[in-house]
């Protein structure tokens, strides 16, 4: 199950699901694809992914033909073993692929991924013509 | 973006002296992770970092917040043997048990 910030509605989707569907029907909920969310700046923008306990190698970034493609692997503990009991498992292992197409205002050569506090963060800057330019204008 | 309490998911784990407890904290650092013990709950809160004033949400598709869950801990968990680790998102509890709640071996006495 791919990480939900959200537990508490994660929760009561998975008891409507319950409600709606058939016991011969159950599944696994959770979400297909990775949550992300988007933010523009004035130089460029930043896409954040959460990825709590993913380390640098686990993320894989591939960036051709202006779309940029991003893999992130997690791998939990989710079984008991002789000398560690599991009493509860929320946390999941997760492997996701999630692409993004690019606007053209993105400059592919400054394209930079980082893991931090929990997030991956990919950070594209804008092509300089794309920038707001702050244009004097003069008085006569 | 609206600010909310989330409820981080957890792991539980029971070795013969500890429960170990997992949680998935996005968002948070060492210093805004909160731990405490008092009477029967552990409480457990983290504070979210927020992101520059230069970002303007394009898209959201989950909701950031400070996390907080309580656990129950009951007079099982020694309250002075607390440990809590924080990495990248994750915090990790170790709860020792407390001398009475450990597994015992008994000797029986044949006669």
């Amino acid at each position: 199950m791919i990480y939900n910030p959200v537990y508490r509605m994660e929760t009561l989707r998975k008891i409507a699901d319950r409600l709606f569907s058939g016991w011969d029907a159950r599944q696994e909920t959770g979400y297909d694809t990775a949550p992300v969310n988007i933010y523009e700046g004035a130089d460029g923008y930043l896409i954040q992914i959460a990825a709590p306990g993913v380390k640098a190698g686990d993320v894989s970034v591939n960036f051709s033909d202006d779309i940029l493609t991003v893999a992130v692997k997690r791998t939990v503990e989710t079984e008991s073993s002789e000398d560690k009991k599991l009493l509860r498992s929320e946390r999941g292992n997760y492997d996701f692929t999630r692409s993004f197409s690019l606007t053209n205002d993105v400059d592919p050569e400054k394209i930079d991924a980082k893991v931090l506090n929990g997030f991956l963060l990919l950070h594209l800057t804008k092509t300089p013509q794309s920038k707001p330019k702050k244009i004097d204008v003069k008085v006569n | 973006m609206e600010k909310t309490t989330l409820i981080p998911p957890v792991d539980v784990f029971e070795t013969g002296d500890k429960y170990i407890l997992v949680l998935d904290m996005p968002g948070t650092t060492k210093e805004g992770i909160e731990v405490s013990a008092e009477n029967d709950t552990l409480t457990i809160k983290g504070s979210v970092q927020e992101l520059s004033e230069e970002w303007t949400p394009l898209s959201s598709e989950f909701r950031l917040g400070d996390y907080k869950r309580d656990f129950t801990i009951g007079s099982k968990i020694d309250h002075e043997k607390i440990d809590a680790k924080y990495d990248n998102g994750v915090l990790t509890i170790e709860l020792t048990k407390s001398e009475h709640a450990k597994p015992r071996k008994i000797d029986v006495k044949l006669n």
